[in-house]
């Protein structure tokens, strides 16, 4: 603001300077043109006037003599009328370029009114007509002489009056010099300033406009990275490598704890009980899991094990599996399966039809459900699940694949999932080159086509047994099993299950630890399940200092609870088996039992207890 | 040699003027006498005289019919704007064979100045006989009248041209 008022006083004294400048320059020219005007150049005409009338004075004088003395005087009679012509004319010029003041004209107005008389009185006596007499010609002579002293007077008049107003113009002129000189510099000054400060303010513009740009990228940055997600994205993958490890330790100890419970629990009540708690802890797993494979997806970690195997068998399968949810849900479901070989990773698409089979049986509202398959030419095999529910919008068709997106479940009952199904599904069908097609609309309920290759070799004797639901009991014939693991609850967990298994257990938070223990007598342990990640040491640090000091390869196997892709890298490369929590009682008694090289016992779960 | 060509030029310039005027009047020669009054009389290094073998005397016949000019302008001696009518001093010059442009200048009422250092090729100053298309009295400041095109070519409006400006001019002696 005082820049503002700065630059335009400055500007306005600038443009002051330019009037000043303006108007004296007129002045000067003015005064210029004045000086010419009230030059003594006049007096050449004064003089010249004088000089015509002398010379009319001599020329009538030679005539009268020539009178006088009876000779002729034609030829005097000519010039003294031609003299009298240029007095004439000079007096006229004189008259007209005669610059004097009021005060100056008024004194010399009455001499050139004298002359004038003179002139025109005597223009009949010069006339061609005319001829003079001596006395006339003596007058006219006289006339002459009084006005070449007239004009004399006239001329020293002049003179002064000029020479006084020369001076005064002279020193006019040299004031507008001055005064020119003065606002000369004062513009100069003026303009210096003004440019200094335009650039002061133009320099200042600059700096903050490349504040500003620096800024609007970083803003730019800002938001960039706020809309491609990086930063959410990144903050929810972290969250859930770390929430995992925190959550999957004692979700894991949980299941243990409730499977080593059963042996200890013996009448029909405490027993319908225990299915109940078992049934919240392996829907509770299941939640968890869901929310891990698809970080797990997200993160790249899931690879697929393709293999050749019957869709027919692997559909009646899971129909038998759903039946009974349907069934509570007064849905029906219809399998229409030919046998047709498959060549995918069964695991994998075990897990979309699962989930594409619990969603249309928990959201699609409807009463029957078809589960068709059949041959597609000779290279694909096309699946396909239909229900005839609500249907899905076509404007909700992109979305029901996205995360945590339910339609029909707005008040997100949570006993129903949390809505990672078909994104899961999704992800998985892209990672097993299945391709799935929705079609729905609000009549008609919803078809989903799943196309998988068709095998191109013969088909395997033995299925896979990954589908298969385990429900199996390991008898563990006292071998003793080391347990690893800083956290106690996850120790107790783990041996509660092996126990429970037959096996005979030692536990310890560190391979140290567990040699210190051993040397008090407990013999050599058969196997060892360590933690990956152990308070002071990696597990296969542990294992390997423990293999050490027994001087004897002990069977190991890792647990971890980590999702973290290094860690899982890192665990893998131990080279010993890598079981990752939550664990399955299945899965662990299955890793269990190769490790050991037993055959697996086939029993129910009742028979064990 | 220069006066030989000046002396071709005139006559090639007289030869041109005369193609136009030689049927209703005979050829130009200012060698004869002048019939009329004498308006001037040229002497110094001139190459055609017809009076006394030194002077060139012109009346005003003779003044007309050489290559005629006009133009008009302000003067300090008149007022308002004046027509001027006359011989420009280059083709007067050239027709005389003027060795010079140098040339003094004497009037009826005994001024005298040297005319030098004027550029007569380039501007058509005159020797003016007309005054809005009348002959000059004495009163008018006439005769003749060295006259400068001053508002055609205000650089011409300089102090010492004005004193160039001889009125009532009588006589010239080119140096």
């Amino acid at each position: 603001m005082k820049g503002r008022i700065l630059v335009v006083s400055t500007l306005l004294a600038a443009l002051g300077c330019i009037a000043a400048l303006i108007v004296i320059m007129k002045q000067i020219d003015e005064t210029r043109e004045r000086l010419t005007r009230e030059s003594p150049g006049a007096m050449n005409y004064l003089m010249q006037a004088t000089h015509n009338i002398n010379k009319l004075a001599d020329t009538i004088h030679r005539y009268r003599y020539a009178i006088l003395a009876g000779q002729p005087a034609d030829e005097f009679a000519t010039d003294y009328r031609e003299t009298f012509d240029v007095v004439w004319s000079s007096f006229r010029v004189f008259e007209l370029r005669f610059p004097g003041d009021p005060e100056q004209q008024d004194q010399v107005a009455a001499q050139t009114a004298s002359i004038w008389e003179f002139l025109r009185t005597s223009e009949p006596l010069i006339a061609h007509d005319h001829t003079l007499t001596p006395t006339q010609a003596l007058q006219l002579i006289d006339g002459a002489r009084a006005h070449s002293r007239q004009l004399h007077i006239i001329g020293t008049r002049f003179f002064i009056y000029s020479s006084v107003a020369q001076d005064a113009t002279k020193a006019h002129l040299v004031a507008l010099n001055r005064a020119f000189w003065i606002f000369g510099a004062a513009l100069f000054l003026a303009a210096g300033l003004l440019i200094w400060l335009v650039r002061r303010v133009t320099l200042q513009a600059a700096s903050s406009q490349d504040l500003t740009k620096k800024t609007q990228r970083e803003m730019a940055n800002v938001v960039e990275q706020l809309q491609s997600g990086h930063k959410e994205k990144r903050k929810i993958e972290s969250f859930i490598a770390e929430a995992s490890h925190d959550l999957r330790q004692p979700l894991q100890a949980l299941i243990f704890l409730i499977e080593s419970l059963k042996t200890h629990v013996h009448n029909q009540e405490g027993k319908q009980t225990l299915l109940a708690i078992r049934q919240s802890a392996a829907h509770l797993s299941k939640s968890f899991n869901s929310v891990l494979d698809l970080s797990q997806l997200d993160a790249g970690k899931i690879t697929t094990k393709k293999s050749t195997f019957d869709l027919g068998h692997f559909l009646r399968l899971l129909q038998l599996d759903y039946e009974p949810i349907a069934a509570a849900e007064n849905i029906s479901i219809k399998l229409d399966a030919e046998p047709c070989d498959v060549e995918t990773d069964p695991v994998l698409l075990d897990r979309i039809l699962r989930n594409l089979m619990e969603n249309a049986v928990k959201h699609s509202g409807a009463t029957q459900i078809a589960l068709r398959c059949y041959r597609q030419g000779n290279k694909s095999v096309a699946i396909v699940l239909q229900d005839n529910g609500v249907g899905i919008p076509a404007a909700e068709h992109d979305n029901i694949f996205s995360e945590y997106y339910q339609i029909s479940n707005q008040d997100r009952d949570r006993s129903k999932g949390f809505g990672l199904g078909l994104a899961i599904v999704k992800r998985l069908a892209g990672l097993t080159d299945i391709d799935l097609q929705l079609q729905s609309s609000a009549a008609s309920g919803t078809t989903l086509t799943l196309t998988i290759a068709a095998a191109t070799s013969q088909r395997p004797l033995r299925e896979s047994t990954s589908t298969t639901a385990f429900d199996l009991s390991y008898h563990g014939d006292g071998q003793l099993v080391a347990v690893i693991d800083d956290q106690p609850w996850v120790r107790a967990s783990v041996e509660a299950l092996l126990k429970a298994w037959r096996f005979r257990t030692i536990s310890a938070a560190s391979a140290e630890e567990l040699l210190a223990l051993l040397d008090t007598g407990n013999g050599q342990p058969d196997l060892i399940i360590a933690d990956y990640q152990l308070q002071r040491s990696t597990g296969d640090q542990a294992i390997a200092r423990i293999r050490t000091a027994l001087d004897q390869t002990i069977p190991a196997l890792i647990i971890t609870g980590n999702t973290s892709s290094d860690t899982l890298a890192l665990a893998a490369t131990s080279g010993h088996p890598v079981l990752q929590k939550p664990i399955e009682p299945e899965a662990m008694i299955e890793a269990v039992s190769t490790i050991l090289g037993n055959p697996t016992t086939l029993e129910t779960i009742d028979q064990v207890v | 040699m220069k006066k030989a060509i000046a002396l071709l030029f005139a006559v090639a310039a007289l030869a041109v003027s005369g193609t136009s005027l030689s049927k209703s009047q005979p050829e130009l020669d200012l060698s004869q006498p002048a019939k009329g009054k004498v308006l001037l009389s040229i002497r110094g290094d001139i190459q055609v005289h017809n009076h006394n073998a030194d002077t060139l005397e012109l009346d005003r016949d003779t003044l007309q019919r050489l290559p005629r000019t006009s133009f008009t302008t302000h003067t300090p001696w008149t007022v308002g704007a004046s027509t001027f009518a006359g011989v420009t001093v280059r083709d007067l010059l050239a027709a005389i064979g003027a060795g010079s442009q140098r040339f003094k200048a004497i009037a009826i009422d005994d001024y005298l100045i040297t005319v030098e250092g004027v550029d007569f090729d380039r501007y058509p100053i005159l020797i003016a006989y007309e005054l809005d298309e009348k002959p000059m009295t004495l009163r008018d400041l006439g005769p003749l009248w060295l006259m400068f095109p001053f508002d055609d070519h205000p650089e011409l409006s300089t102090e010492i041209n004005k004193a160039f400006s001889v009125w009532q001019l009588r006589e010239m002696e080119i140096l």
